[in-house]
This record gives C-alpha cells, structure tokens and sequence, in this order.
C-alpha cells in the first residue's frame, strides 16, 4: 500500500541524516507515484541549496577572527551586571556577564557557599545567587537562573535552584523570565503560585500582573489552574481567601483604599460592588494616577460584567486623558486586545498602530506587534 | 533528489583539550572554538539568514559557551553542546522582532555566490539577495519553533529526537511543527512571484 502524503511529508528532508533505508524506500516508493509531494520535494531541494550556498561562507577569516578574540578577550575582562538592553546588543552584555562571571569564579577557585542570610542592595544586581533565603532592598536585582528579580519595595525571598522557584514571603518583585527551552520558573505565595516560561510580571502576595507574554497562576496546594493571564491582564487574590492578606478596611477610607476594596472586589467577579467602590473611591478625592486607575476598573467592571464593547470605549477614554501615565499605557493596549479577541480587524489594527506610535518602547510593545503582525497575515 | 551531501564535520576535540577548556585556558578554548566556529556560522545563518548579526550571534554563542565549558560533562560531542547553545541563542534573537527584519547583508551574498561565480553581475547578486530575504520573510511569517524545528530537521538534517530536545519540546509537537512550518511555507513560496520564478528556472534547468 502506498504511503500517505502526510507520512511522507516527514521524511522529505534537504539532507538524508536520520532516515533508515526503509524510510528512504518508502519516500521513493511515494515520490515515483505523487506529483504533488514530488514538486514538494523538488522545491524543498531547491530552497535548501539557496540556504545552503549562502550558508556555505557565511563570514570571511578576519570576521571569524573577530567574532573568536572578542568573546574570549571580553569573557575574561570585568563582568558586567545582567542588564537588559532594548538595543541589540543586549544578548551581547547578558552573555558577557554571563562569561565573566565563570571566568572570575574559575579563577578565584570558587567562593565558598553565601551564609543563610544575605543582603542585596539597590542598584548592586548579582549575577547569580545560591539557594537559600535572601533580602532585597528596594529597587535591588538578582539573577536567579533564566530570571532576573528585581524588587519593588524591601523584599523577604527564597532561592529554590532545584524547583526554580522563587518563594516570597514579603514584599514585592517584578520578575523578567528569559524563555529557556523545557524549564519554566515559578513564584510561590502563601495563596498562589505563579509559573512561567518567557514572560514578564510583577507579583506581590496579593496578586499578579503580566506586562509581557502568558502567566498561569495555580492553586498552592493541588497547583490546579486557576487562571491564565496575557500581556496587560491581571489577577488578585480573591477577597475570601485572604482575610489574614487584605484586612477590610476601616471607615474614612482614602481613594486608595477605596480603590483596593474595588480590585478585591472585581476579582470576586462582584461587579456591582466594585463599581460602587469606585465611586467612592473618586468621591474622595483621588490624586490624577488614582483617578485614572478608578476609570481603568470601571473599564474592567463591564469586561468582567460581559460588555467588551463599552469596556473598549472606557479603556480608549482613559488611554486619551491619562497617555502620559502608565495607567493609559495598558487601558490602549487592553482596548486593542478587546478588538482582536472580537475579530475587529480594522479597530484592532488602528489601536495597535496608535499604541506603537505612542509608545514604540512601551511594555507591551512586542506583543503589540506579534499581534499586529498576525491581523495582516490574516489579511 | 538533488545536493543530498553530508556536511563536513569537525573533528573533536581530544579528552585533555576539553579538560583544558573547562578550566578555561584560553589556548584551548581559542583552538576548539576556530575548529568549531565555522559548522556555528553554518548553522547560525541557516537559522537567521545571511544577515549583518551573524558574528554578533557567533561571538554571543562563544561567549555562552566559555562560561558554560565548566558545566560542560562531555555527555554529548562538543560539536553538538555548541550546536545547542547557538540554536538558545538564536531562539532568544529571533525572539525580538526588531531584530529579525534586517536586510540581508551584500557581502554575505557575494560571499556565497563567489564559489559558484568569481565574478557575479551586481543585478545577479540583487537577485540572489531578493531572493533570500524573500525567503527569511516567509519563515519569520511562520512562527520562530516553527521555523526552528523546520530549519534544524528539513534543512538541516538533524534527527526529530534531537530536534525536540534542543528546542524543548515533545517529539509529537516537533512532527507538528515541521509539518505545518513545511505546508505553511511551500504555500508561501508558492505565491511569492520571486522565489516562484527561482522554482520555475530550475525546473526548466532540470
């Protein structure tokens, strides 16, 4: 019996490594009797010479030279921090770091291992970190595997390399997740955990929100799904669960109190009540970074309540009145991602284009344009 | 089928050299790595194209390795360690779409055609760079594991086993994304007038 064109399909291949002879009888067998799949071939062939010719000098004796004495000569010298760099070369300094840094150790024989207890202080990033507990100060930043940890308010963590868990016990972190193939990173809370693979987030023991790429939050204890969260989404700790993490708060409530009372209260998918916090929340006086957040819940209040269209409008309201505020950042990426999802192509290209207009190095501005990318191929 | 070669192979490097390495002793490491350093480009700009960053990827993936030799176990050849750690590196590149939309660079394409033609007309080689970008474009069009694991097993010939594991994924989503990288692409190149016409040349050549 002939073998179907989807086997075969497998078994075309620029070069013959990896296929036994029984494969090999097969293809010929196939591509003898299969027009289609024996164009296919041909035209596999023929893109495989045009890469392979190019491929055959690809750089000229001095730029090899090149390339091979820089990267032992810079491997050796200082090591830099774990910067990342929006330029290009910012592969360049991580791995320059990278390589320092095993040189340096190579070479001074290996430090003995950190005491239980170590301090980390701001603007001192640490290229890597053993396990064990450790104390950031504010704005301080440790590399921890694929990850680079930075803390946003004075921060009380464990290191667990085996697990590649970070367990936080105080404070804040915003964590940037390189992608590395098989190996995903996680941030354990007392009330959730997070796991990543490529990703950037910012995470406290309330909650967590994702600037760059997918976050799954899971269940500490079953570690069953609890919710998956995009580029601009977030997620808090359901009110309930925490009595000991977020205390009801008292009469005379400040904006901002009124404005936490409003997330825990959306994040329970009680709408209503949420939208009354906001209420409240610029009744009472609310500086312009609170107001703009007010107006951002009221945008997710009808997300959550099931009315895509006039959250869009709230979010497009505020991305206008608040675009020099991180705030109007997310509400015109979240407005963008609500017409994507509804298949508004041409909305969703409009904002996604005014999004990377207005801030072309802006946190969401690789997922702004993967995604913009994908409505013109739909095209 | 036609250019079924078997690409050249460096040798390895012996047990004392690598032993060397991981202590970093910068003679070894130069030794290995100008033995090793021309299969990385190959597989660099099989990856990429035949772009200007391709010695920026290359230095990127030496430096890697250099801190990584210590680690380095010798469970695997070192042809194929380096192999890994200049796929990671072009992963993480390919990653950045700023990065991956640069024009293919002129003296890499003259570079290819002066084996074939020491003296190639300036629109022939226009032509052979029109017709590498064209075809770069397209497998950024299909998605970077993709593109990835269509590279490393079509063009490349390496096995599905080994391509799961340098990408870090199950050898059922390897099959899967090398057949659609495959369908997408030949759909693509199908309906690209430039690499359509490169298509019919050869046919007519055959």
């Amino acid at each position: 019996m002939r073998a179907s064109c989807i086997r075969v399909a497998l078994l075309i291949k620029r070069r013959e490594e990896g296929l036994s002879d029984a494969d090999r009888l097969v293809l010929e067998d196939h591509l003898a009797s299969c027009e289609k799949c024996r164009q296919d071939a041909f035209a596999i062939d023929v893109l495989g010479e045009l890469v392979d010719s190019a491929a055959s000098s690809p750089l000229s004796s001095g730029a090899r030279e090149r390339a091979i004495t820089r990267a032992i000569r810079d491997a050796a010298g200082k090591p830099l921090p774990p910067v990342r760099a929006s330029r290009p070369a910012a592969t360049l300094l991580v791995a320059v770091a990278v390589a320092g840094l095993g040189v340096a150790l190579l070479l001074a024989n290996r430090r003995p291992s950190d005491s239980p207890s170590r301090q980390a202080t701001a603007a001192t990033p640490r290229p890597e970190v053993a396990a064990g507990p450790l104390s950031l100060a504010k704005h301080a930043t440790v590399s921890l595997a694929q990850a680079r940890v930075s803390a946003d308010e004075p921060t009380e963590l464990s290191w667990d390399p085996a697990r590649q868990a970070v367990v936080l016990r105080e404070g804040a972190v915003s964590v940037s997740v390189d992608s590395a193939p098989g190996r995903q990173f996680r941030v354990l809370t007392p009330r959730f955990v997070v796991e990543v693979v490529g990703t950037e987030f910012r995470v406290d023991l309330a909650g967590v929100n994702v600037t760059r790429g997918i976050v799954r939050v899971l269940s500490p204890e079953s570690e069953d799904l609890i919710t998956q969260l995009g580029a601009g989404q977030s997620w808090s700790v359901p009110p309930a669960a925490t009595p000991e993490l977020l205390p009801a708060p008292a009469r005379g409530r400040s904006a901002s109190e009124w404005l936490a009372r409003a997330r825990r209260h959306l994040a329970a998918g009680a709408t209503a009540t949420a939208q009354r916090d906001v209420a409240a929340a610029l009744a009472a006086r609310p500086n312009r970074s609170e107001t703009a957040e007010a107006r951002t819940l009221l945008a997710e209040c009808a997300l959550v309540g099931g009315d895509p269209e006039r959250a869009a409008e709230l979010y497009v309201a505020v991305s206008q009145r608040y675009a020099d505020l991180p705030a109007g950042e997310t509400a015109l990426f979240a407005a963008a991602r609500i017409q994507v999802n509804a298949g508004h192509r041409r909305e969703a290209e409009q904002l996604l284009r005014s999004y990377l207009d207005r801030y072309p190095s802006g946190r969401f501005q690789q997922e702004a344009r993967a995604r913009l990318r994908a409505l013109e191929r739909r095209e | 089928m036609t250019g079924r070669s078997r690409a050249y192979v460096a040798p390895e490097p012996d047990a004392r050299t690598v032993e060397a390495c991981r202590r970093g002793d910068r003679q070894a490491l130069e030794t290995v790595f100008r033995v090793q350093a021309p299969a990385l480009e190959r597989l660099i700009v099989r990856l990429v194209g035949p772009k200007a960053d391709v010695e920026d990827l290359l230095q990127t993936t030496l430096m890697e390795a250099l801190g990584a030799f210590p680690r380095f176990r010798g469970k695997a050849s070192v042809r194929t360690w380096l192999g890994r750690i200049a796929v990671h590196v072009v992963h993480q590149h390919l990653r950045h779409p700023e990065r991956r939309r640069r024009p293919v660079a002129l003296d890499l394409v003259r570079g290819h055609l002066e084996p074939a033609d020491p003296a190639p007309a300036p629109d022939r080689q226009a032509h052979v760079r029109r017709q590498l970008e064209r075809l770069y474009e397209h497998l950024d069009a299909i998605g970077i594991k993709k593109r990835l694991s269509f590279v490393l097993f079509v063009l490349d010939g390496r096995s599905i086993e080994e391509v799961a594991a340098l990408l870090g994924a199950s050898r059922v989503a390897t099959k899967s994304r090398v057949f659609w990288a495959r369908r997408e692409l030949l759909a693509r190149v199908g309906a690209d007038p430039v690499l359509r016409d490169l298509l019919a040349n050869r046919e007519d050549e055959r």
